[in-house]
């Protein structure tokens, strides 16, 4: 009886709180700190370039070989990225290709909608992956 | 003839949207209370909501039983018996009453302890679990009624609403508004018109698709609101005016108030009504016995002071 009691003035009581959930997609939340979404690659400000060198250390942390990463010497005879793909359909978003990076060259972004009809087109390279929109907190604001 | 036309019509037009009115209410308050957004695909905060739950129940394709048409037709016939005002009544006789219950026991009944599928030959599938829930959900409203019938000494609906002049039967009978409001909060609940539904009973009838669906889901919704109304007229005071406000202004006001206590009772009742014994407990362990102290009290009060001259 006093649990049933309860019960009625909880739900008295919602009726005047604030909502907890959205109507998605019309409405959309900000996701919480630390949420791990897509990969990104990380810019340097003042040559405005990517600052992975494509070691490879990523690569071989990675527990599902969702990246695959070429380098190449430029004509200085620095080691420099050429290819970074990215399955985002086999990342499993665990991180170990942030912490084993080196150079601090990637990172998880707090982008989370993926998802896509054809799974070719989950297969990300350079150029996705360096988008400044995948990178900003609150993008779906 | 064509009198009797024109009340049919206004008796039907006023069922059929306050069913629309109350099935938007109980999708958008049902929402509210769990904290939910709730449905607002529709324009005008989902007012067309149940609109479209309608013609999205048409556009399947779903072979409908007979017993949803039984069901339906005996939801419609409940409201003959209860007066709308002085003049809207369909049927006016002097035991309405007997008239209303036995109505509602039959829809009641036909609803739960009706086979809802027997396209593979369980005719009485659960039957004796049917009949105790149905059980479950009038007796306590029966016996509270017996308490108001005896104070009122009639079984005319316009009587008692006229009894209720200087004071409404809910001073009087406290107890019996609240078991009354919880039976047809459990009623709402089994007739799998909350989000969740009782396992095996009614609710599962009421998921089916196409036009059986809706009907059904339609019938149900009559059948609560038969209640409710029964409720509204037996305890406060029905389409009585009140002080300069009309009488069906009044009458609007109170069936909608107790439309949204019972839509608080449901969801106080918990969501976890799948649990037979939990529904047992309610209704056997606390509803009857209740609506039983309540008729020996209003009995026993009226043997005392000698009111039907036995002494």
């Amino acid at each position: 009886m006093l649990q049933l009691l309860r019960n009625f003035f909880t739900a008295l009581g919602n009726i005047f709180r604030k909502p907890r959930t959205v109507v998605y997609p019309r409405e959309k939340i900000i996701i919480p700190e630390k949420s791990r979404g897509m990969l990104y690659l990380k810019l340097d400000l003042d040559s405005l370039d990517v600052v992975c060198n494509g070691c490879g250390d990523c690569q071989a942390a990675c527990p599902e070989s969702c990246l695959n990463i070429k380098n190449i010497r430029s004509e200085e005879g620095k080691q420099v990225l050429d290819i970074f793909q990215f399955d985002l359909g086999a990342c499993i978003f665990c991180g170990r290709c942030v912490e084993a990076c080196e150079f601090d060259a990637v990172g998880l972004s707090y982008r989370y909608q993926n998802a896509d009809t054809e799974r070719k087109n989950l297969v990300l390279d350079k150029g996705d992956l360096i988008r400044p929109s995948g990178t900003i907190r609150g993008f779906w604001k | 003839m064509l009198l009797i036309l024109k009340k049919t019509a206004y008796i039907l037009i006023i069922v059929a949207v306050n069913t629309y009115i109350c099935s938007y209410l109980a999708a958008k308050l049902s929402a509210r209370m769990e904290l939910r957004r709730g449905y607002r695909e529709t324009r005008i905060g989902g007012i067309g909501f149940p609109a479209i739950r309608f013609l999205s129940h048409l556009s399947k394709d779903h072979s409908a039983g007979i017993w949803s048409y039984m069901i339906f037709i005996f939801s419609m016939l409940l409201w003959t018996a209860a007066p709308f005002s002085a003049e809207l009544s369909l049927v006016d006789m002097d035991s309405n009453l007997i008239m209303a219950i036995l109505f509602l026991f039959t829809a009641v009944i036909l609803n739960l302890a009706g086979p809802g599928k027997t396209g593979y030959g369980v005719l009485m599938g659960q039957a004796s679990k049917r009949i105790v829930y149905a059980a479950a959900v009038l007796v306590p409203f029966v016996l509270c009624i017996a308490s108001l019938v005896l104070a009122g000494r009639t079984f005319n609906l316009n009587e008692i609403v006229g009894l209720q002049r200087e004071y409404w039967n809910i001073v009087y009978q406290p107890l019996g508004f609240i078991i009354s409001v919880l039976s047809a909060a459990l009623l709402f609940k089994v007739s799998g018109l909350g989000r969740e539904g009782v396992q095996g009973i009614a609710a599962a009838d009421t998921g089916g698709s196409g036009f059986a669906g809706a009907v059904s889901r339609f019938s149900h919704y009559s059948i609560i609101l038969f209640m409710i109304y029964l409720i509204t007229l037996l305890y406060l005071g029905g389409y009585k005016d009140f002080y300069f406000i009309r009488g069906y202004v009044m009458l609007g006001i109170k069936f909608y108030a107790v439309f949204v206590f019972m839509l608080f009772a449901a969801k106080a009742l918990g969501s976890d009504l799948s649990d037979n014994r939990i529904f047992m407990r309610i209704s056997v362990k606390f509803l009857i016995p209740l609506s039983l102290i309540n008729l020996v009290i209003t009995l026993g009060f009226f043997i005392y002071t000698n009111i039907y001259g036995l002494a």
